[in-house]
């Protein structure tokens, strides 16, 4: 990606780990986050916040990942950004699904807090 | 003083804390979810409901520095799977595989609470 990552829009339903992401994303990562709770609340926020990137949790109770990402992708200001899936490892068609979506990668649950940063920097900087 | 680091550490650390604190409430959870699956006769959406509970404990026990929490989930889940995939629901046998499953991660709840409470 040819300018730096600053905003990203996290979504994600459990908010055990909502809460400890977005801490390590803005303070480890120096990243500016705005997090949502649903996919619902991705669709609200997303076009004021406008993100380079969005971090979206595959399995989510209401809307999950794959129909947030359909609908983020009808509105302008996210039609054509950058999407990373949080997923776990027994979910193969999961994966399969992001992919196919045009995911950039796959961040598998349960990972490092204080890793995450640096592995969304690693995946923004090879794509 | 402490670094910038040192605090996200502590900021992480009271969050675990918290999370630890809170997990035999979700065991209970997951025990209520799954008797009334099957007293509802296995049908959705107690069935999604219960699924959704128990994926979500294995993908934030590790994170949130409980590795033991998303193990015994994911054994859990995978026996949901596997009668998931079925057409009936859970035999007599699976009910008790379950069942001891869901004891299994009861007790790894509990000896994460604790953990941080003693500390």
């Amino acid at each position: 990606m040819p300018r730096p990552l600053k905003r990203i829009l996290y979504v994600e339903d459990d908010a055990s780990i909502g809460k400890i992401v977005q801490i390590a994303l803005e303070s480890v990562g120096g990243f500016t986050v705005e997090a949502c709770d649903s996919g619902a609340a991705a669709l609200e926020r997303a076009p004021a916040f406008r993100p380079d990137l969005i971090l979206l949790d595959a399995i989510m109770s209401e809307m999950d990942g794959a129909a947030t990402l359909r609908a983020l992708r009808k509105i302008p200001e996210t039609a054509s950004t950058p999407v990373v899936f949080v997923t776990t490892k027994l979910e193969p068609r999961k994966q399969r699904l992001a992919e196919r979506m045009g995911a950039l990668d796959v961040i598998f649950k349960p990972f490092d807090p204080m890793r995450l940063s640096a592995d969304i920097q690693r995946i923004w900087g090879a794509a | 003083m402490k670094s910038g680091i040192e605090r996200v550490e502590e900021q992480l650390r009271l969050l675990s804390r918290g999370y630890a604190e809170r997990l035999p409430d979700r065991v209970k959870h997951i025990e209520a979810v799954w008797g009334r699956a099957l007293a509802g006769g296995w049908e959705e959406p107690e069935r999604a409901a219960l699924n959704r509970t128990v994926h979500e404990l294995k993908g934030s026990g590790g994170t949130l520095g409980f590795p033991m929490i998303t193990n015994a989930a994911r054994v859990l889940e995978l026996s949901l799977i596997t009668i998931g995939a079925e057409d009936h629901g859970p035999t007599l046998g699976q009910r008790q595989e379950v069942g001891a499953q869901i004891g299994a991660l009861r007790k790894v709840a509990e000896q994460a609470r604790r953990n941080v409470v003693s500390l």
